[in-house]
């Protein structure tokens, strides 16, 4: 009786399922920051006992309902297809599953889809007659997807993601030779400074907020902070990141390549690092259509095609991060003025110090100068560096009498402080 | 990536250097018309559906010059003269910004309007895959004539001539026979054709010719010099609304140039590059919308098949004919580019959209052939009375009530011209035999005939199976005529006629239909009764016997429709400017 109920309940969640039977698409082109435009199939198997019926059913609803699993598709390769799915893990699934009918009731499916080709691109008879496949371009709005997922809780919004650890703070820069400074390379050419300014526009229309420096100088406290530690010293992204305090910041590098017919067109590669670890994050590339002038539009076209599939991977990263809470690289140098004991005390002192704090650390590097952590911090409870700062001192004077924890520089997302012999 | 969307029609440019090549000696008797030539060339082969790329006088002299060195005009010769003379002027019409952006509609896909380019970046250029598509879609022409000539036919005739003489002061007639030859006959005939090339140009610019298709023609037209009329009846060619003065010779010419181009049109609009397609973008019930009209030529009661893809067990998508349809209203997209033209199916089953469409060319001439029986009419013994030639006889003895008839017509659909979708004009030539009449014996065998040419105006209703009701006017002339001993006649009575008929058609393919017809035919009145009697002409002019003549009545027939795809000679083609819906 059990197996009986089993099958009964399975087979009706086939009939009813509202989950596409294609689930093929491919996607055409990213239009804006809301809006892509999809190419997908959508297949119909025609009713009834004999081929004949099914053929008869064909004529009679083929299109109709080829094309509404089309349109289904569309939303399912959105959702779970392409590099990067809305839906990426299992946990987020589970979530969704309870809710996948509401993704493809008829009317929230033609509200997600804003533009719908009157043309069929084709439209075969498959099975001997008995199936119908169509496929056909529609333009969808990601932005109505989003806000569903997140109303229904299977994504959290950014909003939320705002208010419990700020949104995080961005910073755009183009990749440049080692030595070189991203900032002038941004003033002294025009295209790099449009890739960057397109960027911009797009992450902000995403909420994200977007830091802009235009100052080399300061950078120059971290500088001399990590000359020391010998890593990443000529890295001058990942210094005025850490200087400006962005969680995490993008860094592009694009040129143009010749096309057929006399065209040129622009490839870009966009990386995404977190700036606490210089952790790459993600990256893609974008690619422009070739064309005759038009170098600008280009270059727009090529970053649509990368960048969305990098912010996915970037709200993928907040999420999980924000289970930790917020992330502070913190770098403590130790005079020299103490000797080999002293700083071995003083290092564990502000190890325990710091692991009563925290809701987790990584230790990068600890050398008798300098120590390099990265450590999660709860963001109701520090809501602002200097309380960081502040509960870390006090817990260090706590554990230790060796030496002054001080600051050099702060901001929200670098902890720069020395402990001196005074 | 550029997608094609099935059935998509993309617009084709063509160039020609407006030279036609004509060898030595294949011109004789005959002053070439080369500015009518001209003209209908570009009627009916610079169509709407391509775009024209115009090139430089300049560029079409000096195509001319080297031309004349050539001695034969073979497909390779004339590619190697367009590398040389005209394709880097096309190349440089094709990179002409202004130009591209004029035709880039033509290359871009409905959802390329939607695009991050076309909304927010609001290009003009043609990206990389639409200029492929735009450098691969330019064809050139090259219009040949392999021989033009003019015939005469002489006849010789038998003149005689009285000589008046007069011997002793008295008179003495004398008839002197002789022979003349004379020119009964002028015929002009045109054999020729042309050579499409289409220009392939690779992504690095490197250009290539091929060949794809030499299309051929022949067309004749006649006149007879010995006709009184002529100088009269050809001293203008009317073309569309278009007219000039012509010498009967010159119209001749001009009439298989007509003929000779607008085949080579309907040939041309046959090559599968060129044929017009479109897919199915609205349906209801069997009226479906396309998005085509106009500005790609098309007019009322243009056929097109309707095909769709079947996935076969390979996996390989086969296209299926799946039945034929004809344009019921055309979309004026050359003003609003939204405005559909709608089809209407006559055969197959009903599709839906995303089904697609390709032309059917045809003449736009139907040839019908219909047998019939007529009833009612009446033709008595006292109609054939030879009183009025103090002769006191009937030529017939027993009255003529029915006839069986043979009607040859042919039809030219005029929907275009009047915005009325299955007209058409139709010019018929019937023959009736009468059943069961009785010559009396002085007359011999006279074989009894009728005679009717008629022109009909026809409209059709329905789709497969048809209703059409056809209105026409014309003459029919009875014939008795022998030579017996007593008698050498030839007597004939001449009425005017008006008929309304009714027929049923059924299209057993897109080129065949079978009709069933009946008809109703009055007459006015004879218009004259005339008799030859050993070459002596008579006339009755006592119409009160004729009040109960009649050639008239109820016809019944059945026949066939047959729709012509080549004629070789001119007819109704001065129509063809005046089709504009």
């Amino acid at each position: 009786m059990y197996k009986f109920y089993c099958t009964f309940f399975l087979s009706l969640n086939f009939f009813f399922s509202q989950e596409p039977i294609s689930k093929q698409a491919t996607l055409i082109e990213t239009i804006s920051s809301s809006e892509v435009m999809v190419e997908s199939v959508g297949i119909y198997y025609g009713k009834g006992k004999k081929n004949r019926h099914k053929r008869k059913d064909i004529k009679k609803n083929g299109l109709i309902n080829a094309l509404a699993d089309a349109r289904k598709s569309c939303i399912y390769f959105i959702l779970f297809g392409s590099n990067d799915p809305l839906l990426a893990s299992d946990e987020i699934v589970l979530k969704y599953k309870n809710h996948k009918d509401f993704f493809f009731s008829s009317s929230n499916v033609s509200r997600y889809i804003t533009y719908e080709d009157s043309k069929i691109i084709k439209k075969v008879t498959i099975d001997n007659g008995t199936g119908l496949k169509v496929t056909k371009r529609f333009k969808v709005n990601k932005k109505y997807l989003l806000n569903d997922l997140e109303e229904k809780e299977i994504l959290i919004s950014n909003q939320k993601l705002s208010k419990m650890l700020g949104n995080p703070f961005i910073l755009v820069l183009p990749s440049v030779k080692k030595g070189l400074s991203p900032i002038l390379a941004l003033s002294a050419d025009k295209y790099l400074k449009h890739s960057a300014t397109v960027i911009e526009s797009y992450l902000t229309s995403r909420n994200f907020d977007v830091v802009v420096s235009e100052q080399v100088e300061v950078i120059e406290n971290l500088n001399n902070a990590q000359a020391s530690l010998g890593d990443q010293g000529e890295d001058l992204a990942y210094q005025l990141a850490l200087s400006i305090g962005s969680d995490i910041y993008f860094q592009f590098s694009g040129k143009f390549e010749d096309g057929s017919y006399g065209t040129n067109k622009y490839s870009i590669t966009i990386r995404v690092f977190e700036t606490t670890t210089g952790r790459l994050l993600g990256s893609e590339t974008g690619y422009s259509k070739s064309r005759k002038a038009e170098k600008m539009l280009n270059i727009e076209e090529a970053i649509n095609d990368a960048i969305d599939k990098v912010i996915t991977k970037v709200i993928n990263y907040w999420n999980l991060d924000l289970q930790n809470g917020i992330q502070y690289k913190t770098i403590i140098q130790i005079s020299s003025e103490f000797d080999n004991e002293e700083i071995e005390e003083i290092q564990f002192s502000l190890m325990d110090a710091m692991d009563n704090m925290v809701n987790e650390s990584k230790e990068n590097i600890i050398t008798d100068e300098t120590m390099d952590y990265v450590i999660w911090c709860d963001p109701i409870k520090y809501n602002k560096t200097s309380k960081v700062y502040r509960t870390l001192k006090s817990n260090f004077n706590k554990k230790s009498n060796l030496g002054t924890l001080k600051k050099i520089n702060i901001n929200r997302k670098i902890l720069l402080l020395k402990i001196d012999n005074d | 990536m550029l997608y094609s969307q099935q059935g998509n029609y993309v617009r084709k440019s063509i160039s020609s250097p407006r030279t036609i090549l004509i060898s030595t000696n294949s011109i004789k008797n005959l002053d070439f018309d080369y500015k009518s030539f001209e003209r209908f060339l570009n009627f009916y082969i610079e169509v709407p559906r391509f775009d024209q790329n115009k090139l430089p006088e300049k560029v079409n002299q000096n195509f001319e010059k080297k031309a004349k060195l050539i001695n034969n005009y073979d497909s390779i010769n004339i590619s190697r003269l367009l590398n040389k003379t005209i394709i880097s002027e096309i190349l440089e019409i094709l990179n002409d910004p202004d130009i591209q952006k004029s035709r880039l509609k033509n290359f871009r896909n409905e959802s390329q309007f939607y695009s991050f380019a076309d909304t927010k970046g609001k290009s003009l250029n043609l990206n990389s895959e639409e200029l492929k598509s735009m450098m691969n879609s330019a064809y050139i022409y090259i219009p040949y004539i392999s021989s033009a000539r003019s015939h005469t036919n002489r006849q010789r005739i038998v003149t005689q001539d009285t000589i008046l003489k007069y011997r002793k002061g008295v008179k003495i007639e004398k008839v002197k026979y002789d022979t003349l030859e004379v020119v009964n006959k002028y015929l002009v005939e045109i054999n020729g054709g042309i050579i499409w090339y289409r220009l392939n140009i690779d992504e690095n610019g490197k250009t290539k010719i091929n060949m794809i298709e030499n299309i051929t023609a022949s067309s004749s037209s006649h006149y007879n010099p010995n006709d009184y009329n002529s100088r009269k009846k050809y001293r203008r060619f009317y073309f569309g609304n278009d007219s000039w003065r012509t010498s009967p010779e010159q119209y001749i010419q001009n009439d298989a140039m007509l003929s000779f181009c607008k085949e080579l049109g309907l040939r041309t609009k046959k090559i599968e590059d060129f044929q017009l397609s479109a897919q199915i973008i609205e349906a209801n019930k069997r009226t479906y919308g396309i998005d085509i009209g106009r500005a790609e030529g098309l007019n009322l009661d243009d056929g097109f098949y309707i095909y769709d893809l079947e996935e076969d067990i390979n996996g390989n998508e086969i296209e299926q004919k799946i039945g034929y349809a004809r344009v019921i209203k055309t979309g004026n997209n050359l003003e609003n580019p939204n405005d559909l033209s709608y089809i209407k199916q006559i055969m197959g089953p009903i599709v839906a959209e995303g089904s697609y469409i390709r032309e059917h060319t045809k003449l736009g001439l139907s040839l019908d052939v219909q047998i019939g029986r007529s009833s009612d009419v009446w033709i008595k013994p006292k109609h054939t009375s030879l009183t009025f030639a103090d002769i006191d006889q009937n030529i017939i003895e027993k009255d003529v009530k029915n006839i069986s008839t043979f009607a040859i017509g042919l039809s030219y659909n005029i929907a275009a011209i009047i915005n009325l979708t299955q007209s058409y004009i139709k010019l018929e030539f019937g023959l009736g035999f009468p059943h069961g009449q009785k010559v009396s014996d002085d007359f011999g065998n006279g074989k009894m005939y009728i005679l009717s040419p008629y022109l009909n105006l026809k409209k059709r209703f329905g789709s497969r199976l048809f209703n059409g009701i056809q209105l026409g006017a014309g003459f029919d002339n009875l014939f008795i005529s022998d030579s017996t001993e007593i008698y050498d006649y030839a007597f004939n009575i001449f009425s005017t006629n008006f008929k309304v008929e009714n027929e049923i058609g059924f299209y057993i393919n897109p080129e065949l239909v079978i009709i069933f017809s009946s008809h109703y035919k009055t007459n006015i009145y004879p218009l004259s009764v005339n008799l030859s009697l050993h070459d002596k002409n008579y006339k009755n002019n006592n119409s009160y016997l004729f009040n109960d003549f009649y050639l008239g009545g109820i016809s019944i027939n059945i026949g066939m429709i047959y729709e012509i795809k080549n004629i070789g000679t001119n007819i109704f083609g001065r129509l063809d400017p005046l089709k504009v819906y």
